[in-house]
């Protein structure tokens, strides 16, 4: 055949195809329709094709369908598999961080045991409640200091932080969900991985204090608020005894209500006008404050501060703490409240039924869940303080940490053409949350030491008064009763020889004045009006000797001082 | 290939219960609580009990040689030494500043043998220079004696201690005591209301004498040597009638013992009361720490026997007055105990008494 008898080969000319049927140059592949399908092998035998008498044999095999495209979005049991595979080693490694934490109790945690088991022995028995550390606990004493208080019995320190551990997984696993419903699986994956290594989840999952159920509640609340934006308006109000509770269990909880709200409007919107959706943020703080009210627990949050009983701090030192604890998850989160903004999807699979979101909608949910972990902070440094800004901290890191996975996701990028930058990330997130949780375990004076020092002086008829609120209470039980023991956060109720009532601090200067405690331990992390006062009446009255002195291993400026009367 | 579908629900069913008993497993073999574990240790910070070769029972033997010390107990490391035992025990102590004590413990076993009783408190002169002779006082200590650094700013005004000039070196002093953790005695600028000492009244106000203690004590606070027993240590008022000791007091939280320095002449008062009572009753009008005898020695001469009768008879009948430190050195004169024969004998007889030279690690 010549090549002037040949016609021309462009992309839209037809050519022969081996069957003599003519299909398009432009098509990749052959439509995998009925027609070009090769038939089983039983039916198929051999071929005879036109243009040659000798029989063709095909190969024993046959390729199956190929769908038309790579992935279904469509739940299927591999993918449920697989995530709740990853949820499962998300939850290990979370796990085993906090579970490599071993120490004595922290003051905090002891103070909540001791008051816990007496709460607990007046609830079941009747027994009066004698310690003055009930008002110590950050939260309602009758909520989580009885649960304390038993985990305690059950197997002391360990036992209690045991109890936050299932709190702390059981949140990882909310977290998943609702971030799952909010985004997808993917970002989930990454929110939970980012979440579980931060120091505020390692350190309050493994903490004895009300924050780890609080922050548990905090999530059932999110949770259902997530699950009930495509129903009718009123079932928020579902969420609204969580939230409530959290907010009696950790005052602190108060400080994600706001983006409880916003929540609830942001998930919303997208399915609804903005006045129902709005509706429904107003029904869950008109909820949660209603479920609040008739136990006047509304007033005693009204009363409550974040910095209560802490030592003051520098603005520098408050934000240098900010930036070591969250600063990097904050930054992923807000990039990913920024990318989010931008984009809605990256290729993901939707979960959210392929509602699309309007620019100010996405806008309204990044900045929902990520304006807490900027609340914490700013609250802190309003008030000067960041003693307990590593558990309140987890509040904020908890509602920013879908945003976070979201930031995660978009570095990584579509197809995972960045995995590096990921790991790179999570790395970081998971070095910073190892040492900084270890850090936290190690920092402030050693108390076992401080122990064995008050248990050689602690006698049976001794006074004694103390800023470590608990440690003595807690640990010397077989020398003394935790009646004891003073707290000088709480202030002295002393009537002095000239028949004056001294109260507060006056009344533990007063008391050390006229040498009526037997030992005074001082911690430099209480407030300073305190401290001061009671440093003074120490140096005054000449009654008292400084025994020992503990510093803190990590070079912090915290201190432990015994004196004792001589 | 999946598993049986009955099967994998079985599985499921089977989770829930297999978690909590895992976890309850974990919860009921949890690890040792550390708060509890340290104080475990049996006697925290208590001293050994008395043994038969303590310094307080111990006589020589055969060869003259002292007994060994008993061995203290283990501390559990990182707990400060508990000096609280020492700053008011039921005996008396027993001490001497011997010559190179602590660079040559070689007069010690001589002197033990001399007077038939190990001293409980050696006293050495440190300069306000240098470093810390921590490998000396450990030496005093093993040898069962409480260490007694008499602190002497020979080279440095009180007024520059106060102002900080010497810092470092006391802040390097502290940190060394602190990690020594051995009970230590010291004492700044002793005599320092005399006029014999560049410290001395002629050269230093009792207000830079008490802002330098101050200002050293502080210092040694923050460091955490809580080990010290601060020997504030005046001499007696008989040659400074009209210097008086309030002025000089840095306070009772700084302070833990009123020492006072006071030697039998020939010429000065002839009994204790004498000696020491007009500067013990000025003391008493401002603090009621304990007394302790920081240098006395008696003058060789036809006095010193009823010399060391005085001494110990007002140990004895004062029970405020918890030691003395005899000073067993050559210095201007021969203040040995054991140059007199007869000397020797009246103090080798009064020291018998159990209650001089107990074991500072079992104070009680």
């Amino acid at each position: 055949m010549s090549a002037a008898s040949e016609p021309p080969l462009t992309p839209d000319s037809p050519v022969p195809a081996p069957g003599g049927t003519a299909t398009r140059a432009g098509s990749s592949r052959p439509r995998p329709d009925a027609d070009t399908l090769p038939r089983p092998a039983a039916e198929r035998g051999t071929a005879a094709p036109e243009d040659d008498n000798q029989a063709v044999e095909l190969a024993p095999y046959t390729i199956p369908q190929v769908p038309a495209i790579g992935w279904d979005p469509a739940p299927s049991p591999r993918r449920r598999w697989i995530a709740r595979g990853l949820l499962l080693a998300v939850l290990i490694v979370q796990a085993a961080l906090s579970l490599r934490l071993l120490a004595a109790a922290h003051p905090d945690e002891a103070a909540t045991m001791v008051a816990g088991r007496q709460q607990l022995a007046h609830l079941l028995h009747g027994t009066a409640v004698t310690s003055d550390l009930v008002g110590r606990t950050p939260g309602s004493p009758w909520l989580y200091p009885p649960l304390a208080g038993a985990a305690a019995n059950a197997n002391g320190i360990f036992g209690a932080r045991v109890l936050s551990l299932c709190f702390a997984l059981l949140t990882t696993v909310l977290l998943y969900s609702l971030t799952r419903r909010l985004f997808n699986e993917r970002v989930a994956i990454c929110s939970i991985a980012a979440y579980a290594v931060v120091q505020s989840t390692v350190v309050v999952g493994f903490y004895a204090a009300p924050e780890a159920p609080a922050v548990l509640l905090v999530a059932l609340a999110a949770w259902i608020t997530v699950f009930t934006a495509r129903r009718p308006v009123a079932l928020v109000l579902l969420a609204a005894p969580a939230a409530a509770l959290a907010c009696a269990v950790a005052y602190a909880s108060t400080l994600a209500m706001p983006a409880l709200a916003a929540l609830a409007l942001a998930t919303a919107w997208p399915h609804r006008r903005l006045g129902p959706a709005a509706l429904r943020a107003l029904l869950l703080a008109a909820g949660t404050a209603g479920a609040l009210l008739p136990f006047g627990v509304l007033g005693t949050i009204a009363g409550w501060s974040p910095a209560r009983g802490q030592a003051g701090r520098t603005v520098g030192g408050i934000l240098l703490d900010t930036v070591q604890w969250g600063g990097l998850f904050t930054v992923l989160a807000v990039a990913g409240t920024i990318a989010y903004v931008r984009r809605e999807q990256m290729h993901e699979s939707p979960e959210n039924g392929g509602v699309t979101t309007t620019r100010a909608q996405r806008a309204l949910l990044g900045t929902a869940l990520t304006a807490t972990a900027l609340l914490v902070p700013a609250i802190h440094l309003a008030l000067g303080s960041s003693g307990a800004m590593f558990r309140h901290l987890g509040f904020g890191m908890l509602l920013a940490a879908p945003l976070a996975g979201v930031g995660l996701t978009r570095l990584v990028g579509a197809h995972f053409r960045h995995p590096q930058l990921g790991i790179l990330v999570w790395v970081a997130l998971l070095a910073l949350g190892l040492e900084q949780s270890a850090l936290r375990y190690q920092n402030g004076p050693d108390s076992g030491r401080l122990l064995a020092v008050l248990r050689v002086h602690a006698e049976p008829q001794g006074r004694y008064l103390t800023e470590v609120d608990g440690l003595a209470e807690y640990y010397l039980g077989t020398v003394s009763t935790p009646e004891q023991w003073v707290s000088a956060r709480n202030g002295t109720d002393y009537r002095d020889a000239a028949g004056v009532q001294h109260h507060g601090d006056d009344g533990s200067a007063a008391a050390i004045r006229d040498g009526w405690f037997t030992m005074v331990v001082l911690d430099s992390t209480a407030p300073a009006a305190t401290d001061r006062a009671l440093a003074a009446a120490l140096a005054a009255g000449g009654q008292y000797r400084l025994i020992a002195q503990f510093t803190s291993p990590t070079g912090d400026s915290s201190t432990y001082k015994v004196y004792l009367k001589h | 290939m999946s598993a049986h579908p009955r099967r994998a629900g079985r599985y499921r069913r089977l989770t829930l219960p297999l978690l909590t008993a895992a976890l309850l497993l974990v919860t009921a073999c949890g690890p040792e609580d550390p708060g509890f574990a340290m104080q475990d240790t049996e006697d925290l910070a208590q001293p050994a009990p008395a043994a038969a070769a303590t310094p307080g029972a111990a006589t020589p033997n055969a060869s003259g040689a002292p007994s060994a010390p008993a061995k203290p107990k283990a501390v559990p490391v990182g707990v400060p030494y508990d000096v609280t035992p020492l700053l008011k025990p039921a005996g008396k102590y027993l001490g001497a500043a011997l010559p190179d004590v602590p660079g040559s413990m070689d007069a010690l076993a001589p002197y033990t043998a001399a007077i038939g009783k190990q001293p409980n408190v050696l006293e050495y002169y440190a300069h306000w220079r240098g470093g810390f002779d921590t490998a000396g006082v450990r030496r005093i200590y093993e040898a069962g004696a409480l260490p007694y650094m008499a602190w002497e700013p020979l080279d440095h005004s009180l007024a520059g201690i106060a102002a900080g000039e010497t810092d470092d070196y006391v802040r390097g002093v502290a940190k060394a005591v602190a990690r020594l953790d051995l009970p230590i005695a010291v004492s700044i600028a002793h005599e320092m209301n005399g006029d014999w000492y560049p410290w001395g009244r002629q050269a230093a106000s009792p207000e830079d004498f008490v802002a330098a203690w101050r200002h050293v004590h502080d210092i040694f606070d923050r460091a955490g040597a809580t080990n010290v027993i601060w020997v504030w240590s005046p001499n007696i008022t008989d040659p400074a009638p009209n210097t008086r000791l309030a002025p000089y007091y840095p306070g009772d939280t700084y302070v833990d013992w009123a020492g006072m320095t006071g030697y039998f002449t020939r010429t000065g008062p002839k009994t204790f009361d004498t000696l020491y009572g007009p500067t013990m009753a000025e003391i008493r009008t401002f603090s009621k720490k304990p007394f302790f005898i920081s240098e006395t020695a008696s003058e060789q001469g036809k006095r010193q026997r009823a010399d060391i009768d005085q001494l110990f008879s007002g140990l004895e009948a004062h029970d405020d007055v918890i030691g003395f430190v005899w000073f067993n050195i050559v210095k201007r004169a021969d203040w040995r105990v054991e140059a007199v024969p007869d000397t020797l004998a009246a103090f080798r007889q009064r020291v018998a008494d159990p209650r001089y030279g107990f074991d500072i690690r079992n104070p009680r």
